[in-house]
């Protein structure tokens, strides 16, 4: 196994090292799919990911190898994955996002405990589905793909406080999902 | 690229990509291709703040050489009149300029990891202090000249309306001499007007006029008289005719017209 970071990775591709391509598939695909399955919940997430390097071998050299390559190939996915969303008009997704115009309170990544964060999970598995994309998406990229503020708001190209908000949304419509389903869920915490 | 997905699929996601790379199918976008879009864009939106900068001075200089500017400090009539004075075109092609100037810099990090309202507000108020501080140089002054005598700008015509009143109660003069009703002032259409002065006129900033005075006078007209009901001294924001034989200034180019 390559002990090449991802950077140094691309780094290599970039100078026309096509096979080191194949470790950065390796490296991503599972990542890729599982934010795929948990985001679009279509039988075509394959095809998506599959088109998602494809999207990145073409422009790897617009890849600033100073900067992390996670998000970089992150930012690739959000990108395809909301052109599927539109493309197959299952969800809405709105140009302008209020969200992003006043400043928020600054948010912090929670420091929650581990219990609490599986029980999160948990409660998403179950739930996921409906949630909107707006709250879905960091939801699974902070609770599934374990990405912090700072990372989300590179992915997203939104402001860090607004990924705060959002999650912190997004929790409280899950709650409301859960309590609807399962009346009982709260008590028996 | 259905078909060549589908083809694809049979295999799994790495094998597929890597032949695609292998075969030639997919090749790397040269690094000149994003150079040459991120300096287009540095340009696109060098040029679209350029744009905002010009059309956002126009508007301060045409309410000012209009006399629009100054009318606010008679009160609510000046407001009102001053808020159907103001050129809505020029504003919201200034306006659109700035959402597309925006859109533009969110693809930047240092704009989308701030909320949208800071980077707003930063294109906003530098477009709106350069816009003053263009307003105050003869640019406008020039090429409102150049125009007037020569016809020959891209924008032909947007100047010459400068000088049209665009309110029927606003006029612009140089004071000529007094009159025991008030005073006569010169307009930039080269006609003589008489202000009358009353109780009820407004002298905001004093009523210490004086001949060649460039002033601002606030009142319905009634042929060549003027009921004041506002009167503020200006600021010269341009030539006025001096009589019916006036020539171009000097320094302007001339043309065969």
């Amino acid at each position: 196994m390559d002990e090449a970071t991802d950077e140094e990775v691309a780094a290599r591709v970039q100078d026309g090292d096509i096979k080191s391509f194949d470790i950065l598939i390796e490296r991503y695909e599972k990542k890729l799919k599982r934010y795929a399955a948990r985001f679009l919940f279509k039988d075509d997430a394959d095809d998506i990911v599959q088109e998602v390097f494809i999207k990145a071998y073409i422009n790897i050299k617009s890849f600033d190898a100073q900067k992390k390559f996670s998000s970089w190939i992150y930012r690739i996915a959000h990108n395809e994955f909301i052109n599927a969303i539109k493309k197959k008009k299952t969800e809405k997704i709105l140009f302008f996002d209020f969200d992003l115009l006043f400043p928020h309170p600054a948010a912090k990544d929670s420091a929650d405990s581990e219990a609490i964060n599986n029980s999160l999970r948990v409660m998403l598995e179950k739930c996921l589905d409906k949630i909107g994309a707006k709250y879905r998406e960091p939801l699974v990229l902070y609770y599934f793909e374990n990405l912090n503020y700072a990372e989300i708001s590179e992915i997203l190209h939104i402001p860090p406080s607004t990924v705060g908000v959002r999650l912190a949304r997004g929790k409280a419509i899950l709650k409301k999902k859960v309590n609807e389903i399962d009346p009982t869920y709260e008590q028996s915490k | 690229m259905n078909n060549q997905n589908s083809q694809k699929n049979q295999l799994p996601i790495n094998e597929s990509v890597m032949q695609a790379v292998r075969s030639g199918m997919i090749k790397m976008r040269p690094k000149w291709q994003f150079i040459l879009r991120a300096v287009l864009a540095v340009i696109g939106s060098i040029v679209l703040g350029l744009f905002a900068l010009y059309f956002a001075s126009l508007i301060v200089f045409t309410l000012q050489r209009n006399g629009a500017w100054f009318i606010p400090a008679f009160g609510f009539h000046g407001m009102f009149v001053f808020l159907f004075s103001l050129p809505w075109l020029l504003i919201l092609l200034t306006a659109l300029f700035l959402v597309v100037l925006e859109i533009l810099v969110r693809r930047y990090s240092f704009a989308y990891r701030r909320p949208l309202l800071y980077s707003a507000l930063a294109i906003v108020l530098v477009v709106l202090i350069g816009g003053f501080a263009v307003a105050k140089t003869p640019i406008h002054n020039n090429l409102s000249n150049y125009e007037k005598y020569n016809g020959r700008l891209c924008c032909a015509g947007m100047y010459r309306e400068l000088d049209r009143p665009r309110f029927n109660d606003i006029h612009v003069g140089k004071i000529l001499g007094f009159t025991q009703e008030g005073f006569t002032i010169r307009n930039r259409a080269g006609e003589t007007l008489l202000t009358v002065l009353a109780k009820r006129t407004k002298m905001p900033y004093g009523a210490d006029f004086s001949v060649d005075d460039v002033v601002v006078v606030f009142g319905p007209r009634h042929g060549d008289t003027v009921e004041a009901l506002g009167i503020r001294r200006i600021d010269d924001m341009g030539p006025f005719p001096a009589g019916p034989s006036r020539q171009p200034p000097a320094l302007l180019p001339k043309t065969g017209r």
